[in-house]
């Protein structure tokens, strides 16, 4: 990937998906058609029937992701949006909602607004493992609790959360249930009905699609207010003449998700284990926060190396990874969800995310390893012990 | 490999410059800006189009980086920035002082911390937009001097660097003038050219300090209320808002009608007053100095004749300057107006900068 706008063009590792990764051709290619069409979907016209076709049909086909009806599905600007749009139009003053310590900014900010407002908030800590257990949400449900909102994946560890314990109960309290689901939207199996799921929040980009485009998935018997309100689009659930071309690079993007999900993700568990492997070989002291994760998402403390001058070290080596989520860059605050799974904020700080993903090759997992092996141990001053095996070095263009 | 330097990247047209420079000399370069504030923790109305804004400075610091192809990393120092410079603001206008907060930032955050991530990330040396000059002496040692644009030098804020530090700073602007810098920017076609000069205090964005200790000191400014001004014989001439308003040698603001010019000569915290005096009356001919910061490998050991500088922008004045033990004494040649407690009082000799301190308090004549 040419990072650089200079006359230096910088061939770089890209291990950032979680992140976000880079578009895929044939979205791209969906995107230039869709984004020819002359017609607004909601004239009454024919170039409008062309498009409005074409935007049902993305509807469809981002619906099918997630087992859910096309008409319970509302195109956003992206999951921040949907997020916003589920907790500000379904908690009011004197609501209680149970949600986690380990929200995204776009979950947790909404209900810091709402709490001011007079809105009950309780936010669960995870276990040591990174889970949220059912058992914890449980026990912070009262008499007044209206929602219950824990994501599905979380984005620093890839921890994966049981949502159908959580619907059955949502189900059996008589609750909705909410979920940003944006790092597993497309990457895990996802199943609205039998988990009794009643708000979902995705995202485009973080499946190969275009970025500003997203979707919430409103079950078809619950109900949200409007976050933006304008014109009948979207069944009235958000106003604002449709990005026909981003729904449709959001649909060819959960087309290739759903269709190669399996073998991504047995792919990404043998590089994931790989990664690990190399850094054993090298004797590097490290470890693994988070249990169980999605397998693309490698949070990794090592100990005596400051997170944030690694991340920079690796980008100056060739290697793009994270430090925290990238949403937080900037900010040299230790990571809200390591500490809230109980790490020290010393070890938070010496924590970073690598994620993988579609354009992840084999030969980028072990070019990776060898720029990581190489900065740490040169930034903890011990010598660099080279492991036998051959280092594949090819830089990849993403 | 080429040696790596960090480069302090500001947003500015200076440090951009500096990149330029340090690239030229064919060092690989990562550039860094710190964040130092939040525009919402400091408010106040942003002043024309510098580049003070936060957001606007890491933006356009990151742009110069990414057109010369360097990469370009923003790192938070909020928590230091609010407690050795911010806090240490308020405590000196409390106090009656008028600090230099720019020298705070300067000794006790910058230099710091831009050394340890420059061991971080494997750099030799650091470098700085700053107008002045680091230089070796007949003997070899590492000397900061003044730049050559004398209307732009900044040696006086660096007194309180390490001494170690110098060895491992660059700063290429030492031999330029403004005009040249600006040129140069223009030239390649910084995005930065054109920034405007940023005012006095990057976080008073307004310049208006009252308000800005009022927002930022919260009710030990608050409750200080009204006082008296008062004349050096204790007759009071009329009322002011607050001493916190004031500093040493201020004529404006004040409020009085007189038969002469008066000016701040004293601030006294204790009884919320301003003693305010004729120019004439507002002459030292010495002062203390304390928190030393020594420059040289070799601070004097007995009394010298130096030049020193009480205030930023202004000329030196020759002085005897007499070492005791963690304080020195300044006797100047000519009597000097308003010497402000607070303020640096920075020493130089034939070459450059001995060191510097900050004023306990001027003697009268």
């Amino acid at each position: 990937m040419n990072l650089s706008h200079g006359s230096d063009s910088t061939q770089i590792i890209y291990c950032d998906y979680a992140a976000t990764g880079p578009i895929r051709p044939q979205v791209l290619a969906a995107m230039n058609d869709a984004a020819r069409l002359p017609g607004n979907p909601s004239s009454i016209h024919r170039p409008g029937q062309v498009a409005r076709v074409a935007l049902e049909r993305a509807r469809r086909n981002v619906a099918r992701v997630m087992g859910a009806q096309p008409s319970e599905v509302v195109f956003t600007s992206g999951g921040t949006e949907a997020n916003n749009t589920v907790l500000l139009g379904t908690l009011h003053p004197g609501d209680h909602v149970v949600t986690t310590q380990i929200e995204h900014p776009s979950v947790s900010k909404p209900l810091e607004t709402l709490a001011r407002r007079g809105v009950e908030v309780t936010a669960v800590a995870p276990a040591a493992t990174g889970e949220v257990t059912v058992e914890a949400v449980a026990s912070a449900c009262r008499s007044n609790t209206r929602l219950i909102s824990v994501m599905a994946v979380n984005n620093e560890t890839g921890v994966v959360n049981d949502l159908a314990a959580l619907g059955a109960l949502a189900a059996e309290r008589g609750l909705l249930l909410h979920t940003d689901a944006v790092q597993a939207f497309g990457k895990l199996p996802l199943d609205v009905n039998a988990w009794g799921i009643h708000f979902l929040a995705a995202s485009a980009h973080k499946i190969g699609g275009p970025k500003g485009v997203g979707l919430l998935y409103i079950h078809k018997g619950s109900r949200s207010d409007p976050l933006i309100w304008g014109g009948s689009q979207e069944h009235g659930q958000r106003g604002g003449t449709e990005n026909l071309a981003g729904a449709v690079g959001f649909a060819e993007a959960s087309n290739l998700a759903l269709a190669g999900q399996q073998e991504l993700a047995g792919r990404l568990t043998v590089f994931r284990g790989r990664f690990l492997e190399r850094l054993a070989e090298a004797g590097l002291d490290h470890r693994v926060n988070g249990a169980d994760p999605y397998p693309g998402v490698l949070n990794i403390h090592f100990p005596g190396v400051p997170g944030q001058s690694l991340v920079m070290n690796l980008d100056s080596a060739g290697l793009a990874i994270s430090y925290g989520s990238s949403c937080a860059s900037g900010s040299s605050k230790a990571s809200h969800v390591l500490t809230a799974m109980g790490l020290s904020p010393g070890a938070a700080e010496q924590s970073v995310r690598i994620s993988f993903g579609y354009d992840t090759s084999a030969a980028d997992v072990e070019a990776a390893a060898g720029i990581v092996i190489a900065e740490v141990a040169r930034m903890i001053g011990a010598p660099f012990q080279p492991s036998d095996k051959p280092q594949a070095a090819t830089a990849h263009h993403v | 490999m080429s040696e790596r330097v960090l480069v302090a990247m500001s947003g500015g047209v200076d440090s951009s410059v500096a990149l330029l420079k340090v690239l030229e000399a064919g060092y690989e370069a990562i550039g860094i800006t710190m964040k130092l504030w939040e525009y919402r923790d400091v408010n106040g109305r942003l002043m024309g189009e510098s580049g003070c804004c936060p957001v606007e400075a890491i933006n356009n610091a990151r742009e110069v980086c990414v057109t010369l192809g360097v990469p370009h990393y923003t790192l938070d120092f909020q928590e230091a920035f609010k407690a050795r410079v911010i806090d240490n603001f308020v405590s000196e206008y409390l106090a009656g002082r008028t600090p230099n907060p720019c020298v705070q930032c300067n000794s006790h955050i910058k230099w710091d911390t831009f050394l340890q991530e420059a061991d971080r990330l494997g750099a030799a040396r650091i470098a700085t937009g700053h107008y002045a000059i680091i230089d070796r002496d007949a003997a070899g040692s590492f000397r900061l001097l003044p730049g050559i644009d004398q209307a732009k030098d900044q040696s006086y804020v660096l007194w309180g660097i390490p001494r170690q530090s110098l060895a491992r700073t660059l700063l290429p602007l030492g031999n330029l003038t403004k005009k040249e810098v600006r040129r140069e920017a223009a030239r390649h076609n910084l995005p930065t050219a054109d920034v405007a000069e940023s005012q006095d205090l990057c976080f008073v964005t307004d310049n208006d300090y009252p308000r800005f200790l009022e927002q930022v000191g919260g009710d030990q400014v608050a409750s200080i209320g009204a006082g008296d001004i008062v004349d050096e014989g204790g007759q009071q001439l009329g009322r002011h808002p607050g001493y916190t308003h004031f500093t040493v040698g201020q004529r404006r603001g004040l409020g009085i009608a007189h038969s002469e010019p008066l000016y701040v000569k004293e601030i006294d915290p204790e009884s919320n007053r301003i003693v305010v005096a004729p120019k004439t009356a507002l002459f030292g001919q010495a002062c203390l100095v304390g928190n030393l910061n020594w420059l040289v490998d070799q601070p004097p050991a007995s009394s010298i004749q130096v030049t020193a500088r009480l205030r930023y922008n202004s000329a030196g004045s020759p002085a005897r300057l007499i070492p005791n033990g963690e304080t020195v004494r300044l006797e100047f040649d000519q009597p000097q107006l308003a010497i402000t407690a607070g303020q640096s009082a920075v020493f130089y000799d034939g070459e450059g900068v001995l060191g510097g301190g900050v004023i306990r308090g001027g003697e009268a004549l």
